[in-house]
C-alpha cells in the first residue's frame, strides 16, 4: 500500500514537472507560458525546426541562417558586434538577443514587437537587413528540397510545406533551448557550493539586481528603462515604437543574466563590451529621465571589490552543457545521411 | 419482415437528414460607384473627379453568426475567411447549418480578433504566407487596399492602406450587423465609395501600421457592407 502511495506521489510530481517526454520544467521553475497544446512537441518536428534554424535558405541569397546571429557557442546570440549584421553585411539597428528559456516568455525582441514564439522567425526572415526574404519564399524553397521532403513527411505525415508547419517547427526547436545547468543551478540543487566571493556576489545580486533580473530565469521579462542615454543616430525608443505610449519611451525588454559570460556585447545596442562596463553604468552612468525604472532612481553603490564579487557570481550562471549540447548543434547527421540538397 | 422494416427506417432517417441539411451561400462583391470590381485588375472606375484603379483588395471576415431576432441560431466554428476580390473562389462563402433554421440577421467581424492575434501560427486562411500578416510587429492585417488614382505615373498617386492592430487604443477589428431575409443565398456588397470620399483618403495615401487613422478607416470600411 505504501509503495502505491509513493508511486502516486512520484507520478503526480513528475506529471507536474514534465510537459512531455521531451521537455522538462526544471525544479522550482514556474510553469512555461508557451501553450504546448497548440504545438505538441515531437522529435521529428524539432529536427525539422533545427534543420531550418541552421539553413541559409532562409535568406534571399542563401547566405544567412538563424544561427548566423544566434550561434550555439555564444548562447545563441551574435557576439563581437554591437549591432548584428545580416545579408550583404548590412548592419541592423539592434544587438541580437540570446535565445534560451523561450517557453517562459510571451513577448520577443527588445521592444516586444513579436507577440508569440511561433511568429518570431517572420521578423528576421523579412527584414531587409537580416534575411531579406519571406515566409512564402521559404515555403517554395523547402517544397523543392529533397531533404525537407523527408523531414516534413516524418514531422507531419505530408511532405508539403506551409507557413504554419515551418514556423511551428522552428518554435519546437527553439523551445528545447533550455539552459538550467549552470553552477548556480547545481548550487541550488545542493550538488555544488559557491566560493565565498561568489556567495557575496549572490548577496549583492539579490540586493541590487533581482527586482528585474529575477530568479530562476534571471529576468522578469518586463520592459524597463535602465537609464541608457539615447543613441542620437539610432534614435531607438524601444517599447514606445510598439505601444505609442509615452510611458514606454526608452523601455526595453529585460534580458536574462543566464550565460551572460558568453553573450557580450550588452544592452539593446551592444554599447558595452565588458561586464564591468555594465556594472559601472548602474553605479555611475545612469541618465535620469521621466521613464527611468523606479528601482534605479538612486544609483547602485558598490565598491571595486564588490563589483568583482558580483561578476564572479554572474559567471556562475554560465551553462556550458547548454552551449555544447549536441541536440542543439548543426544537424550534420541529416546531411550525412541524405547527401547534399 | 424485420429486415424490411429496418431498411425502411434507415432510409427514412437518411432522407430526413438530407432534407434538413441546409446550406447558405454568401457571395462577397466589391463595388465602386455602382460597378463591381471584377477579376480584371486593369479596370478603372470614375468616382467624382478621380479615376481609380484597384490593384489589391483583401480582407478578413471572421466570427460569422446568424441570428433570428435576438436569438443566436448558428455560428461558424474556426470562422476566418480571407476574401480576395481578385480571386473568385475566395468570395463565395458557404455555411452548412445541418438543419433548416430561420434567421433575419448576420453578424460578423471585419478583421481578426486579438486572441487569435497573439496565439501563434495558424494554417488555412490565417497562414502567414497569405500576405496578411505584419512581420516587423506581429499582427494580422485586417484589410489591404492598394491602387492608384488618375493614371499619373507618380508615387503620390498610389495609395496603400494596410489596416490592422489588435492592441488598445488601436484595436482595428470591427463588428458588423446586417439584416437579411431568410434567403438561401445572398450577396454581401462591400461598397468602397465611402472610403474614397473620406477625409482620410484625401489626407493620406498610406497607412501601414496600427494607429488612429487605421482605426478610423476601419470604421468607415465596416460601414461599407450591405446585403443585396
Amino acid at each position: 500500500m505504501k509503495k502505491l502511495v509513493l508511486l502516486f506521489f512520484c507520478f503526480a510530481f513528475f506529471s507536474f514537472q514534465t510537459i512531455n517526454s521531451i521537455f522538462f520544467v526544471p525544479k522550482n521553475w514556474p510553469q512555461p507560458l508557451y501553450n504546448f497544446k497548440n504545438n505538441k512537441l515531437d522529435s521529428s518536428k524539432i529536427l525539422l525546426g533545427r534543420v531550418l534554424f541552421y539553413d541559409p535558405i532562409l535568406s534571399a541569397n542563401n547566405t544567412i541562417s538563424c544561427a548566423n546571429c544566434h550561434s550555439p557557442f555564444s548562447a545563441f546570440t551574435h557576439i563581437d558586434h554591437p549591432l548584428s549584421h545580416g545579408i550583404f553585411d548590412s548592419i541592423g539597428n539592434r544587438n541580437s538577443i540570446a535565445l534560451m528559456n523561450l517557453a517562459w516568455q510571451n513577448t520577443f525582441m527588445w521592444d516586444g514587437s513579436i507577440n508569440h514564439l511561433d511568429m518570431q522567425a517572420l521578423a528576421p526572415l523579412s527584414h531587409p537587413k537580416e534575411m531579406a526574404s519571406s515566409i512564402d519564399s521559404l515555403v517554395q524553397k523547402v517544397n523543392k528540397s529533397k531533404v525537407y521532403k523527408n523531414l516534413l513527411y516524418n514531422a507531419s505525415g505530408d511532405s508539403l510545406a506551409s507557413g504554419e508547419k515551418l514556423l511551428k517547427s522552428m518554435s519546437q526547436f527553439m523551445l528545447t533551448l533550455v539552459s538550467s545547468n549552470s553552477k548556480y543551478d547545481k548550487v541550488k540543487a545542493g550538488k555544488e557550493v559557491f566560493t565565498s566571493q561568489e556567495q557575496n556576489g549572490y548577496y549583492l545580486y539579490k540586493k541590487n539586481c533581482s527586482a528585474c533580473h529575477t530568479e530562476p530565469l534571471f529576468s522578469n521579462y518586463e520592459f524597463a528603462n535602465n537609464g541608457l542615454k539615447l543613441d542620437a543616430s539610432l534614435k531607438d525608443y524601444g517599447r514606445f515604437s510598439v505601444t505609442k505610449n509615452p510611458n514606454d519611451s526608452l523601455t526595453f525588454k529585460i534580458p536574462t543574466l543566464r550565460n551572460i559570460e558568453y553573450t557580450y556585447p550588452y544592452m539593446h545596442d551592444g554599447r558595452f563590451a565588458k561586464l564591468m562596463q555594465v556594472i559601472n553604468h548602474y553605479t555611475s552612468g545612469i541618465e535620469r529621465n521621466r521613464t527611468l525604472h523606479s528601482k534605479l532612481q538612486n544609483p547602485i553603490v558598490l565598491t571595486e571589490v564588490e563589483k568583482v564579487d558580483l561578476i564572479s557570481f554572474l559567471l556562475t550562471l554560465s551553462d556550458r552543457e547548454f552551449l555544447f549540447n549536441k541536440k542543439f548543434a548543426f544537424p550534420k547527421e541529416v546531411y550525412f545521411e541524405t547527401g547534399n540538397k | 419482415m424485420r429486415l424490411a422494416f429496418t431498411f425502411i427506417f434507415i432510409l427514412s432517417v437518411f432522407s430526413s437528414q438530407c432534407q434538413s441539411n441546409s446550406k447558405v451561400f454568401v457571395l462577397v462583391k466589391a463595388m465602386l460607384n455602382g460597378q463591381e470590381l471584377a477579376s480584371n485588375m486593369e479596370q478603372k472606375i470614375n468616382l467624382e473627379s478621380n479615376t481609380i484603379k484597384i490593384n489589391e483588395l483583401k480582407f478578413y471576415l471572421s466570427n460569422i453568426q446568424f441570428f433570428n431576432n435576438q436569438e443566436l441560431v448558428w455560428s461558424e466554428s474556426n470562422s476566418y475567411h480571407l476574401c480576395d476580390i481578385f480571386s473568385p473562389n475566395s468570395k463565395l462563402l458557404e455555411f452548412n447549418f445541418q438543419k433548416e433554421m430561420n434567421f433575419n440577421k448576420i453578424v460578423f467581424c471585419l478583421g481578426i480578433d486579438s486572441i487569435t492575434n497573439v496565439s501563434g501560427a495558424y494554417g488555412g486562411d490565417l497562414d502567414p504566407t497569405k500576405g496578411m500578416y505584419w512581420t516587423w510587429q506581429n499582427g494580422y492585417i485586417n484589410l489591404k487596399l492598394e491602387g492608384e488614382i488618375n493614371d499619373e505615373l507618380t508615387t503620390k498617386n498610389k495609395f496603400s492602406y494596410h489596416l490592422g492592430g489588435y492592441l488598445q487604443p488601436f484595436n482595428a477589428i470591427q463588428k458588423i450587423e446586417l439584416n437579411v431575409n431568410n434567403k438561401k443565398s445572398f450577396n454581401l456588397d462591400f461598397n468602397l465609395d465611402k472610403i474614397f470620399k473620406s477625409q482620410i483618403f484625401y489626407s493620406t495615401n498610406k497607412i501601414m501600421s496600427p494607429n488612429y487613422m487605421a482605426v478610423e478607416l476601419s470604421k468607415i470600411a465596416a460601414s461599407c457592407f450591405r446585403i443585396e
